[in-house]
């Protein structure tokens, strides 16, 4: 009976995603950041919370963000809640755009997550240049080359997402 | 955009709704105690601990793979190097025993108090760095139940200044960097030992530097100067290496100066350090 209220299709598809947050975090925290390019590592989170959104839609873009942001917030350093905050909206508003107005092919993702990484980028030097008083120009060029460095790699997120949701382009 | 609008105002306020709750719940449990990590991320952190430390292992070991297959030559000339080096530091350490027995015998003269330091040391192993751009720290595998607190410095085996402790779990704590854009130390520079403050910056922060700044009139500061914890403020102990004046340069407008300093300890490649739980420095 309880088993009937339940959508297995639903719950087995939660799980993947889960797996795949924890996959993310795997990749963004022990291997992405071990390697940095001219002092400056990728940032490949947002992407995809991104990716999630364009295969799901807004609503399971904004849940996958939400848990995403949580857990990517417990493993930084701080007490920070940027990523709790963020990550849900980008997932919501990329989630409509691609529902409304965008395609879900590579260049929409492209253009969609290099506007979520730049996003992303502002509200991280966003503190450090209000409340540190740090000059622009040296965190322009770290946000520049994190999203810069970010945008290769935003592409497994996209095929990942692509793979799980088993959504046929071709059609 | 009639059916955008609807999408919008179905699912946005619930939608908003949740993330606001979530934000708050985490924002209030956060806020609990500064510093101490909250369960869920001490329990998060507690359990990403072993692959931490088993990734750091794996690169560790490739490492050395690596260096032993491309490194050999430079390794073995490093190795005749501190043989030198050892054989130099022990005719040093033999006249510095002579100097301090000469001193001992002087002070029992004069009568002066004994000047003492005392150091009590936690060691730890780094098991992961920080992942992001706009920071600097690294985790080590001591916490609470090693009697770490929040502000406890850290440093490498030359007593070089390394960072201080930010965020304390069971079983890790967070440092924050020397070269960190937020990290502030006293120090003492130069030859007449003038007060100063190192402060990090984070155009620095990316070529691993530091600035030093607030210096007063007096003070003269030239290159290669080593510069030493002044122990004001109570959370460092006097007389750690920071690091060693590498430039000087002035502000826009020339009317305020400041140096880059090199950090003494390579906190990037640091595998081992040590925590100081408590001191007691008599001068």
């Amino acid at each position: 009976m309880l088993l009937d209220l339940i959508n297995i299709r639903k719950v087995r598809r939660a799980i993947v995603y889960f797996g795949l947050i924890l996959a993310a975090l795997f990749f963004q925290n022990t291997i992405l950041a071990k390697v940095p390019i001219l002092g400056v590592t990728a940032m490949v989170i947002p992407c995809f919370v991104v990716a999630a959104a364009f295969f799901e839609g807004g609503v399971w873009g904004c849940v996958f963000g939400l848990v995403l942001g949580i857990f990517y917030d417990l493993s930084l350093a701080g007490t920070s809640l940027l990523f709790t905050i963020l990550l849900p909206i980008i997932g919501f508003a990329s989630g409509s755009l691609v529902m409304f107005f965008l395609n879900r092919r590579p260049l929409s993702f492209f253009l969609v997550s290099a506007a979520a990484l730049i996003i992303t980028a502002f509200c991280q030097m966003f503190a450090l240049l209000v409340f540190s008083q740090t000059k622009v120009l040296p965190l322009l060029i770290t946000g520049a080359l994190q999203v810069l460095w970010t945008l290769p790699l935003s592409f497994t997120a996209y095929y990942s997402c692509r793979k799980i949701s088993g959504l046929d382009l071709s059609k | 955009m009639k059916k955008f609008k609807d999408y919008l105002k179905k699912y946005g306020p619930r939608l908003g709704l949740l993330v606001a709750c979530a934000a708050i719940l985490l924002g209030i449990t956060q806020g609990r105690a500064e510093g101490e990590a909250i369960a869920a991320k001490d329990a998060a952190a507690s359990m990403a601990q072993p692959i931490k430390q088993a990734s750091t292992g794996i690169v560790g070991w490739l490492e050395g793979i690596y260096g032993y297959m491309f490194r050999y030559d430079r390794l073995q000339e490093e190795n005749e190097a501190l043989k030198v080096e050892l054989a130099e530091t022990k005719v040093l350490l033999r006249s510095a025993r002579d100097a301090e027995r000469e001193n001992e015998r002087y002070r029992e003269l004069l009568g002066l108090r004994d000047k003492h330091k005392h150091l009590v040391f936690e060691s730890a192993k780094v098991i992961d760095r920080s992942t992001s751009n706009w920071s600097r720290s690294f985790t080590i595998n001591k916490g609470e139940e090693s009697g770490l607190e929040v502000g406890d410095c850290v440093v490498d085996s030359s007593y070089s200044l390394v960072g201080q402790i930010i965020e304390l779990g069971t079983g890790w704590s967070t440092v924050r960097s020397l070269v960190d854009a937020d990290m502030r130390v006293g120090v003492l520079v130069g030859e007449g030992g003038a007060a100063a403050m190192v402060v990090g910056d984070f155009a620095l922060m990316q070529k691993d530097r530091i600035k030093l700044g607030y210096l007063t009139g007096e003070a003269q500061v030239l290159k290669d100067d080593v510069l030493l914890t002044s122990g004001k403020g109570g959370f460092f102990p006097v007389g750690l290496v920071v690091g060693t004046v590498e430039s000087l340069h002035t502000e826009a407008g020339g009317q305020v100066e400041y140096a880059v300093i090199a950090p003494a300890s390579e906190s990037g490649a640091l595998t081992q350090v040590f925590v100081i739980k408590d001191f007691n420095i008599v001068e």
